[in-house]
C-alpha cells in the first residue's frame, strides 16, 4: 500500500485519470471538439487545421475564417507557453490509446515496456525528431498546392475523435489509421508522436518559449544509471539536459527514477534569448487583443425586424403595402432575404422588403396573421415578426367570373367571340373590363362580350390570355376570370385541350346544407383515411367542381354520399377543418359556408341545377384512328331542368342523360363526335346508337333536347408494394369506394394502398337532338345509325 | 536543427506535398449537406471535424470514405429534413406540414455547427443540395412525391409524369426516401 500511495504513483494515476476523462469526452460523447470548440457563434479552430484552411484559401480570403484561426492559435500559444507539450501526455486521445496498448502489451510480456530502449538513436540517423517538422511543412505545403486540407482526412487525432460518428467503412479506414499509429508505437514508443505528428511539431516549436515545469536532474543524487533516457516516451536525453522543448510533462522520469533524482522546477531558467522573449511578448499581446475583438466581430448580431404598419384593418378584397424594416441598432440593413407568409389572402411576391398584400374575399370579418421572417446569415441572427390584422367585410358576397369558352384556338386573321359569366346569376353585369395579353386586338374593352381578332400573320404559334374583370359593387365583391387562347398556324389543330386528370376532385361552394347529414370518420384504407359525408338531401349554392369543371349556381343533390380526404368550411360560425386523420362524428342538419371538399367520389341520386356547365375532354392518345376525340360543351340553360343520375355506370350509360330546355344559346360551341373506332367500341360496350357530329361557332335552338352520357370515374392507380411487386387496380364508376376498398382488402391483405390517388375522368360523348335550330357553320363529320 | 535535419526536412516537405497532391488527382463530386456553393471552396475549407454528422437529426450526413482526396468530408447520404418538423418524414407528416406551414422551423443545424464556414449560411433561395431525376421505367405514377414535397416543387406534366421545378427544389432527397419504387435519384448540384 505504501508503494501505491507513493507520490510518484499518485502523480501517474492523476495523469491517467486526466487522459481517461479527455478520451471519454472527445471520443465517446463529443465529436470534433478537438478540431473546434463552439460557443455562441465563436468557434476557434485548432491551429493545424486552421493553418491548413488559411493556406488552402489563400486566393479567396475570408476574414471570418482568419479570425477564427487566429483566435485558435492564440489559445494554443498561450496554453503551450504555460504548460508546454502537456497536451500529448495528459489529453491527446491518440497518446492515451498508445499508452494503454503499450501497457497492455508489457503486462502480457509481449513488449518489455519499462526496460525497452529508445531503439532509434536521435543522432546521426535519418529517423530523427526533425521529421515531424518536415511533415508539418509538407502538410501546409500540400494545402497550398492542392488547395485541400488533406492532413485532416488522415489525422489520427481527428479520426479517433470522429470515429464513433462515422460508422461503416469510415470506421474501417479509421481503424487502419489509428491501428497503424498504435502498431508503430510498439516498435518504438510513441513512434508517430515523436517523429511524424505535425501537431507535436507545432507544440514543440511553441514549447521552446515555455519556462514552467522543466525536468531537472539533481546532480547530487544522480548515479548516472541512464534509466531516465531510456524510459522517456519522447526519447529526451534528460541527463544531458537537451531537447527539453520536447518534454510532455508526463512525469515518467520523476516516477521511475530509482534515486529520486529528477525534480520539476516551477519556473526554470529561461533559456530563450531576449529576442525570442520580446517576439513572444508581442505575439501574446497581439493574440490577447485579437480574441475579444474577433469575438465581438464574429458573433452574429441581434437584429430587429418590424413591419409597418404594425396593425391594419382592411376591407375584403382590398390591398395594402407592407414594408419590412430590418435594422441593427439604428442602421438599416438592406438587401437581405425577407420571406412573407399570410394565414389567408396572398402577396404579389413572397420576398422583398416591400410587398403588397391582397386581402381574401370574405363576407365575414376575419383575422389574418402576417409573418415576415429573416433567416439570418453570417453577420446577423435571424428574426421573425408577426402582425395581426382584421379583414372586414362590407357584407358583400363573393362572386366568380369566368369566360366562355375558357380556351380557344384561332387561325391567324380569324376571330372568336368571348362572353363573360358572373356568378351568382343575380349579379348585374354592369361593366366588365377586358384585357388582352399577347398579340391581336379586342373589339371593345368594356362590355359583357368581346370579340378577339387574331393577328393577320404569325410566325410561330402564339399564346394569348384574355381576362375579364368584374369590378364589383356595394353588394358583390370583385372577381376576375381568364381565358387562354392559341393563335395556331396549323389549320387542323384539334380543339382546346382540357385537363381532366388530377389528384382528386375539389368541390367548392359558398354554402352547402345537408339534411339529415352524417359526417363520420376516419375510414382507414392502408395508411390513408377518408371521411364519409352522407345526406338524405343536400343543397349547394354557387358550387364549382374542379377537374370535371362542373359549375352550378344552385344544385340539389339527393341521396348524396361523399368520400372526402378533407373538408373545410365554416360550420355554425366556427371554422372547421377536418382532415383524414382526425376523428369526426357529426350528425343532424349540417350547414357549411365558404368551404371546400377534397373528395374522392361523389354519388348522388338526383341533381337539380339552374345553371350547368359541362366541360370535358377525352384524354388523347390511345385511339388508333382520326384526330383525337374532344368533346366540350358549354351550355347556358335558361330554364330549370332535372337530371336524375342512375345508380350505376351501366345504368347511366343505358339511360343517357336527357337534358331538355325551351331555349338554348351557345357561343363558341364545339362538339365532335367520336371517331368510328371509338363509336364502334362504344356500340359494342354500351350498345347505344349515335348520330351526329357538330362543330359550330354559333348555335341557337328551340325545344332542344340534349342527351349526354355523364362522365365516368376511373380510379386509375392504386398500388400495393409487397413481396409480389406492384399491383394496380382499375375500378370504374359503378363500383362504390366501399367496393374498391373491399377489392383491395381481399387482394393482398394489409398493405399500402393509394386508391385515392388518381381519379381519371372521361367524358365519353355528348349528343344533341335538335327539333328546331338554326345552325351556322355546321360540319357533319360522320353519321352512324344502327 | 542541424544541417542533416534541415535537408531531411526539405526532402520530406516535397515528398509529402507531392504525395498528397497526387492523391488529390482522382477527386469526384458527391452530394453535400446544405450550404455548399462551390465544391472546391468547400473542400478547401472543411477540416473534417465531423460536427455536422454529430448534429444532423436525420442521421443523413455521413463521412466520405470512398475518395481519398475528400476522406472524412461530410456527404449527404440520407435526406435533409430542412425543417425540424420533417426530421422523420412520412407521407402523412409531410402532407400535414404543407397545409400548416406557419410553425415551420428551419433545421440547418449542420450550417450552425460548421466552425470554418465550409457550410455557409446562404439565403434560402440559394440552397441547392442536389438535383432530382426520375427514372420513368420504374415510376408508377403514384404521385406520392407530388403530395409530400415540402417545397411544392413537383408537379404533374402533360403526360402524367412527375416533373421537378428546379427553381423551387432544393434537393433535400425526401422524395427519394419516400418514393415506393425508388425511381427518384439525386445527382450532385453543379454550379
Amino acid at each position: 500500500m505504501v508503494s501505491v500511495l507513493n507520490m510518484k504513483n499518485v502523480v501517474q494515476w492523476i495523469r491517467h485519470v486526466s487522459q481517461a476523462l479527455f478520451f471519454v469526452f472527445f471520443v465517446l460523447f463529443v465529436i470534433g471538439t478537438v478540431c473546434s470548440f463552439t460557443a455562441n457563434g465563436f468557434a476557434p479552430i485548432e491551429p493545424l487545421g486552421g493553418l491548413q484552411i488559411i493556406f488552402s484559401n489563400m486566393t479567396t480570403f475570408n476574414t471570418r475564417i482568419l479570425l477564427m484561426v487566429l483566435s485558435g492559435i492564440a489559445i494554443f500559444v498561450i496554453t503551450t507557453i504555460l504548460f508546454g507539450k502537456a497536451w500529448c501526455a495528459w489529453a491527446c486521445p491518440v497518446g492515451s490509446v498508445v499508452e494503454l496498448v503499450g501497457y497492455a502489451f508489457s503486462k502480457a510480456k509481449l513488449v518489455p515496456y519499462t526496460r525497452r530502449k529508445n531503439r532509434v538513436a536521435p543522432k546521426n540517423s535519418l529517423l530523427n525528431k526533425n521529421i515531424k517538422h518536415a511533415v508539418l511543412g509538407g502538410v501546409l505545403g500540400s494545402a497550398i498546392i492542392s488547395r485541400n486540407p488533406a492532413w485532416c482526412s488522415v489525422c489520427p487525432i481527428g479520426t479517433i475523435c470522429r470515429g464513433s460518428a462515422a460508422g461503416g467503412l469510415v470506421a474501417v479506414a479509421e481503424t487502419v489509421i489509428v491501428g497503424g499509429v498504435v502498431a508503430s508505437s510498439l516498435y518504438e514508443n510513441r513512434f508517430f508522436c515523436r517523429f511524424l505528428c505535425p501537431v507535436s511539431s507545432l507544440l514543440t516549436i511553441i514549447s521552446k518559449l515555455n519556462p514552467f515545469f522543466k525536468p531537472i536532474v539533481k546532480r547530487g543524487s544522480c548515479k548516472e544509471c541512464g534509466i531516465c533516457d531510456k524510459i522517456c516516451p519522447e526519447g529526451i536525453p534528460l541527463y544531458k539536459e537537451k531537447e527539453l522543448a520536447e518534454c510532455t510533462k508526463c512525469l515518467v522520469c520523476y516516477s521511475k527514477c530509482p534515486q529520486n533524482g529528477v525534480t520539476f522546477k516551477t519556473i526554470s531558467r529561461f533559456n530563450a534569448s531576449k529576442k525570442m522573449l520580446i517576439s513572444a511578448a508581442i505575439v501574446l499581446a497581439f493574440f490577447i487583443t485579437v480574441i475579444p475583438i474577433s469575438n465581438m466581430y464574429l458573433a452574429p448580431k441581434e437584429v430587429s425586424l418590424t413591419i409597418t404598419p404594425a396593425n391594419f384593418t382592411i376591407i375584403s378584397g382590398g390591398n395594402i403595402t407592407f414594408t419590412a424594416n430590418l435594422s441593427f441598432g439604428a442602421a438599416a440593413i438592406p438587401n437581405k432575404d425577407i420571406v412573407w407568409w399570410a394565414s389567408d389572402g396572398f402577396f404579389d411576391k413572397n420576398d422583398g422588403y416591400v410587398v403588397r398584400y391582397i386581402a381574401p374575399s370574405t363576407h365575414e370579418n376575419k383575422t389574418v396573421t402576417i409573418i415576415a421572417s429573416f433567416y439570418g446569415d453570417e453577420e446577423y441572427k435571424g428574426a421573425t415578426t408577426t402582425i395581426v390584422g382584421t379583414v372586414i367585410s362590407l357584407g358583400q358576397e363573393p362572386t366568380t367570373t369566368s369566360i366562355m369558352p375558357q380556351s380557344f384556338v384561332v387561325k391567324p386573321g380569324e376571330y372568336v367571340t368571348l362572353k363573360a359569366v358572373v356568378l351568382p346569376q343575380e349579379v348585374p353585369i354592369e361593366l366588365i373590363e377586358w384585357k388582352l395579353e399577347g398579340p391581336g386586338r379586342l373589339s371593345n374593352n368594356v362590355g359583357e362580350s368581346v370579340t378577339y381578332f387574331a393577328p393577320q400573320e404569325v410566325e410561330v404559334e402564339v399564346q394569348v390570355r384574355i381576362s375579364a374583370f368584374f369590378k364589383g359593387n356595394v353588394r358583390y365583391l370583385p372577381s376576375m376570370g381568364y381565358a387562354v387562347g392559341k393563335v395556331s398556324l396549323e389549320p387542323t389543330t384539334p380543339p382546346p385541350f382540357y385537363e381532366l386528370t388530377g389528384e382528386c376532385y375539389d368541390l367548392r361552394f359558398s354554402r352547402i346544407s345537408f339534411k339529415d347529414g352524417v359526417v363520420e370518420g376516419p375510414i382507414n384504407i392502408g395508411n390513408f383515411s377518408f371521411i364519409r359525408i352522407r345526406g338524405a338531401e343536400a343543397t349547394v349554392y354557387n358550387m364549382s367542381m374542379f377537374n370535371a369543371s362542373l359549375m352550378a349556381a344552385e344544385a340539389m343533390l339527393k341521396g348524396l354520399e361523399i368520400y372526402a380526404s378533407s373538408f373545410k368550411g365554416i360550420l355554425d360560425g366556427r371554422v372547421v377543418e377536418l382532415t383524414g386523420n382526425k376523428k369526426v362524428a357529426l350528425s343532424g342538419t349540417i350547414e357549411m359556408n365558404d368551404g371546400e371538399i377534397m373528395f374522392t367520389m361523389l354519388r348522388c341520386k338526383a341533381l337539380e341545377a339552374i345553371q350547368l356547365r359541362i366541360v370535358g375532354k377525352y384524354v388523347r392518345g390511345s385511339e388508333p384512328y382520326m384526330p383525337s376525340v374532344v368533346t366540350a360543351t358549354e351550355v347556358v340553360l335558361s330554364q330549370k331542368y332535372a337530371m336524375s343520375a342512375p345508380e350505376s355506370y351501366e345504368e347511366l350509360v343505358k339511360k343517357v342523360m336527357k337534358l331538355t330546355s325551351g331555349q338554348v344559346e351557345a357561343d363558341g360551341f364545339s362538339i365532335i363526335m367520336p371517331t368510328e373506332y371509338h363509336l364502334n367500341r362504344a356500340l359494342k360496350e354500351y350498345g347505344y346508337k349515335a348520330g351526329l357530329v357538330l362543330n359550330s361557332t354559333k348555335l341557337t335552338g328551340e325545344n332542344m333536347t340534349m342527351y349526354a352520357i355523364y362522365y365516368k370515374i376511373i380510379v386509375q392507380t392504386s398500388r400495393y408494394i409487397g413481396p409480389f411487386g406492384s399491383y394496380s387496380i382499375k375500378a370504374t364508376g359503378d363500383e362504390s369506394i366501399g367496393g374498391v376498398i373491399w377489392h383491395l382488402w381481399t387482394s393482398w391483405g394489409i398493405g399500402r394502398y393509394y386508391c385515392h390517388r388518381v381519379l381519371n375522368v372521361e367524358v365519353h360523348t355528348v349528343l344533341f337532338k335538335l327539333d328546331k335550330a338554326s345552325l351556322t357553320d355546321v360540319q357533319l363529320l360522320s353519321s352512324i345509325h344502327k | 536543427m542541424n544541417r542533416r535535419g534541415f535537408i531531411v526536412s526539405i526532402i520530406g516537405l516535397f515528398a509529402s506535398t507531392a504525395l498528397l497532391t497526387l492523391i488529390g488527382v482522382g477527386k469526384s463530386k458527391t452530394i453535400r449537406p446544405p450550404g455548399v456553393v462551390d465544391e472546391d471552396k468547400f473542400v478547401s475549407s472543411c477540416i473534417r471535424c465531423g460536427k455536422c454528422v454529430e448534429v444532423c437529426p436525420t442521421g443523413g450526413i455521413k463521412l466520405d470514405y470512398l475518395n481519398f482526396y475528400t476522406l472524412g468530408t461530410p456527404v449527404l447520404e440520407g435526406y435533409c429534413a430542412f425543417y425540424i418538423q420533417l426530421v422523420e418524414p412520412s407521407e402523412e407528416k409531410n402532407v400535414h406540414f404543407k397545409r400548416s406551414r406557419e410553425n415551420a422551423e428551419l433545421c440547418l443545424r449542420c450550417i450552425d455547427a460548421c466552425p470554418t464556414s465550409a457550410l455557409k449560411r446562404l439565403p434560402l433561395k440559394k440552397i441547392k443540395i442536389s438535383i432530382p431525376k426520375n427514372d420513368k421505367e420504374k415510376c408508377t405514377k403514384c404521385y406520392i412525391c407530388v403530395a409530400i414535397c415540402p417545397f411544392d416543387a413537383i408537379s404533374v406534366d402533360n403526360e402524367g409524369w412527375p416533373s421537378f421545378d428546379l427553381d423551387k427544389c432544393i434537393g433535400c432527397k425526401q422524395c427519394a426516401i419516400l418514393c415506393p419504387p425508388r425511381s427518384i435519384t439525386h445527382e450532385p448540384y453543379e454550379g
